[in-house]
């Protein structure tokens, strides 16, 4: 890891801990029923195409498709007004 | 009995494969997941059921965010004890043992095995998928320590769809 890296880490992180802080905690029923979805979609090979990248749901969605979910969360958390830790994100892979 | 349904994730393409006899096969890459309920986070992690793994281990990206003291306890190594490393698929790790003060839930979104006291290793860094993609960290919920014993783990194949199942009972 080079210091541009831990710069640019050190940043994200900055910027999600005030997105956190902006809205509220994520309510887990939610964040669960998202999950399912993402589990089913996965099982029915309907993210086969994307293996080896970074999947993430909310409302019962793909709303983005990355290689980096730190960078998903910046956009995707204003993008639907909500806590970064709302959207639903798994690593497609082992 | 209770039971709770693991999740059978494909984490890979399919690897084509052909019988003597000329037919196709696909077989299928799939881990049996759970998902787990642990101190200190907002929102559940995964957690790979693995019977061939010792131990349950966490990535330090999951347990960085666990309080020493309120969380866990440390339980060092006896004095000239020399800790072998730990190994997984594509890297191997050095580690220190813990035990949970907070209970640590295997769940599927409905149903859920709660465990005290649970005695696992904290892995110093991260698999490199993570480093690749700070995706969110899996923890793996091992053989001993106080997560899987005393449970059956049920594999199955949905006769309906050909698909692995699998499930957790106690």
């Amino acid at each position: 890891m080079t210091a541009d890296t831990l710069t640019t880490d050190s940043l994200r992180d900055a910027r999600l801990r005030e997105l956190a802080a902006l809205y509220p905690p994520p309510v887990i029923a939610e964040w669960l029923a998202d999950r399912s979805w993402l589990n089913e979609q996965m099982n029915d090979g309907a993210l086969a195409a994307h293996y080896g990248k970074v999947v993430a749901v909310y409302n019962r969605a793909v709303v983005g498709v990355g290689d980096n979910y730190l960078d998903m969360l910046l956009e995707l958390s204003p993008k639907f007004g909500v806590h970064p830790e709302r959207i639903v994100a798994l690593y497609l892979g082992e | 009995m209770p039971t709770l349904r693991l999740t059978a994730l494909g984490v890979g393409a399919g690897l084509p494969v052909r019988e003597p006899s000329g037919t196709a096969l696909l077989l299928p890459r799939v881990q049996l997941r759970c998902l787990l309920r642990l101190p200190n986070l907002l929102v559940p992690r995964d957690g790979i059921i693995d019977t061939g793994s010792p131990f349950s281990w966490f990535p330090e990206a999951i347990w960085s965010q666990f309080r020493r003291g309120t969380d866990y306890e440390d339980l060092p190594f006896e004095p000239g004890t020399v800790a072998p490393n730990g190994r997984t698929a594509g890297w191997n790790f050095t580690f220190r043992f813990v035990r949970f003060l907070q209970p640590i839930g295997l769940h599927d979104g409905s149903s859920e095995l709660v465990r005290d006291g649970l005695i696992a290793q904290f892995a110093n860094g991260n698999p490199p998928s993570f480093a690749r993609t700070n995706a969110p960290a899996v923890a793996v919920i091992g053989l001993w320590g106080g997560a899987l014993e005393g449970t059956n783990v049920r594999i199955a194949t949905d006769a309906t769809t050909g698909r692995l199942t699998g499930a957790l009972e106690w």
